[in-house]
């Protein structure tokens, strides 16, 4: 474990020093704009490493260690005087310190105690990464859910925190990370449209402590990552930033979620709105473009994979599958559904708060009591507001117009808490009544955001229970789970719980369509122990398996397994 | 436009509802802001609007966060 950890920090200082570097040709002269690209060109350098690694097939705590090492080593002996810098471009308020490092513990503490448990995330967007790292590089098998093919700029940045270790325990630093991007954006917004650097915090640490965003950061879910590339590329519109620094949230965040695309339609209408607006020093061209195009690699590389192994890039998206996976096209029925589930239920929150969004639009009391009516003040008073909210009604249209009206779907405007949250913090910094009520918001936001609706109460107490190395949130052992290697059939499992924590066990996906065949190749495979998706456990193949005595069934909490008999 | 909503609202749902109906109460506020933004107390006027809100929203909210933090529960 120890050479794991030195490893995973010798690894980031690395990536921390190339950044920095890689910044200092792109600075901006706009402290805040330039801590944004700070986060964003470490991401884009995290991300190109663990596709190089995956490719190259040494995602393994060694191989990643060295590759960590040699280029800590080679920028340290690079590195050139450099004049007094700044300090970071914050306002040291102690207020705001406290409830800073306040936001900060809470993510780390669940960080620490929670493991992946959302369904979505064990049963499609995990699974890859558990192959990734036993194989030590990318594989053809990603699992058996039909979503497993979707972009997975996000599974990137997880595994970059996983891969050191050869351990989950530190999963969800992915989303810490990108929701401090998220934040940063948002400061940046705050400062470039006026605001002095103590609201345009506060505002940030509003917007970080909304219900919806602080789930996301710690659920191993990309909803959340994709509302920061949204938000960065905002930042860097209203910055006037050249396009090719535009390009980099936009590419990643394409990488991360397609559908981050149905917001550009507002963003497309930012940039017109504010091209009046005085630009920033263009960034030296080559520079600019090599980091343009690396981001373009690292967010395309989905699409030019699905195209080459099923002939379409945006694979199972269509109806490739027999059905609809989602909405296919807009559609004023759904904009319909979505705004008035959104205005008469959703943005209340009357559901308990959950990673997957069920029912609400966790934006929180910060939102609706206070960002809301101090959005209105600030835009009577304020046409570059108006402006802003504008392209941000623009976009969170076009998303309810492209998305199917699901219980889940407000995850995908997780953006729109931004401006309010910065109208919150100026209000409440120009008016002596608020600010006892947006803390009051602000720590019901907090603490709704404890425990996710997904994770019972001994759910919670199990996780925090138990020693990091076990620590799990499937319900229970499957049985015949003491095997090196299990099989699996069918999608809907959630197939990342068996691999545990460590990755140590292997799982075998089964596509058989008959009971001989799939007999056949768990005999093959050495394997003893099946366990089935709910959807298919009453199917015929299974019935003819067990009614032939090949295999017998067994029952437990995790549901219905089955066990081969010779 | 605010009155607009305030109309639709009206429409869609009883008066006996509307009091507590976020909607109006967010365009109401628009309403007053736009004559009384002005006013030497408009300051303690937003604050008992944003109270409101905050009521209307926690009503909710509160049981199921006091009820989430239960942890002695199954």
């Amino acid at each position: 474990m120890i050479p794991g950890v030195a490893a995973l920090l010798v690894a980031n200082g690395a990536v921390l020093l190339a950044a920095r570097r890689l910044l200092e040709p792109l600075k901006t002269g706009k402290p805040a704009v330039d801590v944004l690209l700070f986060l964003l060109l470490r991401t884009l350098l995290i991300s190109s490493v663990v596709l190089a690694a995956g490719f190259a097939r040494i995602l393994t705590p060694l191989g990643m260690g060295l590759v960590g090492g040699v280029g800590f080593g080679i920028l340290v002996i690079l590195k050139r005087p450099r004049p007094v810098r700044p300090p970071l471009p914050l306002p040291w308020h102690p207020w705001l310190i406290a409830a800073a490092i306040l936001v900060l513990l809470k993510l780390l503490v669940q960080v620490w105690i929670f493991a992946p448990y959302a369904g979505d995330v064990v049963t499609y967007h995990l699974p890859k990464i558990a192959e990734w790292i036993r194989a030590g590089g990318f594989t053809r098998e990603l699992g058996a859910n039909a979503r497993v093919t979707l972009p997975a700029g996000f599974e990137l940045l997880d595994t970059w925190w996983v891969v050191f270790l050869h351990h989950d325990v530190l999963i969800e630093m992915a989303g810490v990370e990108l929701l401090l991007i998220a934040s940063a954006a948002v400061y940046a917004l705050g400062r470039e449209v006026g605001l002095t650097p103590s609201p345009a915090l506060t505002g940030a640490l509003l917007f970080a402590a909304t219900p919806g965003l602080q789930v996301e950061a710690t659920a191993a879910l990309n909803d959340g990552a994709a509302t920061a590339m949204t938000l960065a590329t905002a930042a860097l519109i209203v910055a006037r930033a050249g396009l090719p620094l535009i390009l980099l949230p936009l590419a990643l965040g394409l990488g991360i979620k397609p559908t981050t695309a149905y917001a550009f339609p507002g963003l497309v209408l930012l940039a017109v709105l504010w091209r009046r607006e005085p630009t920033l020093p263009p960034a030296p061209r080559k520079v600019a473009l090599s980091v343009a195009v690396l981001a373009l690699a690292v967010g395309a590389v989905w699409y030019v994979r699905n195209l080459l192994w099923y002939g379409n890039p945006i694979y199972p998206m269509g109806t490739e599958l027999g059905r609809q996976v989602q909405q296919f096209g807009p559609s004023l029925a759904s904009l319909g559904e979505n705004l008035t589930t959104l205005v008469n239920v959703r943005i209340r929150d009357f559901f308990p708060v959950g990673a997957l969004h069920t029912g609400n639009a966790n934006w929180g009391a910060v939102v609706l009591a206070c960002g809301l009516p101090a959005l209105i003040d600030w835009m009577r008073d304020d046409s570059r507001i108006r402006r802003l909210a504008l392209a941000g009604a623009v976009s969170t249209v076009c998303v309810l117009t492209l998305v199917t009206p699901d219980p889940w779907n407000m995850r995908f405007i997780l953006f729109v808490p931004a401006l309010p949250g910065l109208a919150a913090a100026r209000a409440a910094a120009a008016n002596r009544f608020l600010a006892p009520l947006v803390v009051l918001a602000a720590l019901l936001c907090l603490t709704s955001s404890i425990r996710p609706s997904e994770l019972s109460a001994s759910d919670l107490r199990r996780l925090a229970g138990s020693g990091w190395r076990e620590r799990s949130a499937r319900p229970s052992r499957p049985a015949g789970m003491d095997e090196a290697s299990v099989g699996c059939l069918g999608g809907n499992v959630s197939a990342y719980w068996l691999y545990d924590p460590d990755y140590s066990r292997g799982v075998v996906y089964f596509r058989e369509a008959t009971a001989a065949a799939l007999v056949e190749r768990m005999d093959r495979e050495g394997l003893r122990t099946l366990v089935v998706s709910p959807d298919l456990t009453d199917g015929a193949t299974l019935r003819e398996a067990v009614e032939s005595g090949a295999l017998v069934e067994h029952s437990d909490a995790w549901g219905r397994t089955y066990r081969r008999v010779r | 436009m605010a009155s607009g909503l305030i109309f639709w609202r009206a429409q869609a749902y009883s008066l006996a509802w509307l009091w507590q109906d976020w909607v109006v109460l967010l365009c109401v506020y628009w309403i007053l802001a736009a004559l009384l933004r002005s006013w030497r107390s408009w300051p303690f006027v937003t604050a008992v609007w944003m109270a409101a809100l905050l009521a209307i929203y926690s009503v909710v909210q509160i049981p199921l966060t006091f009820a989430a933090l239960r942890l002695d529960a199954p």
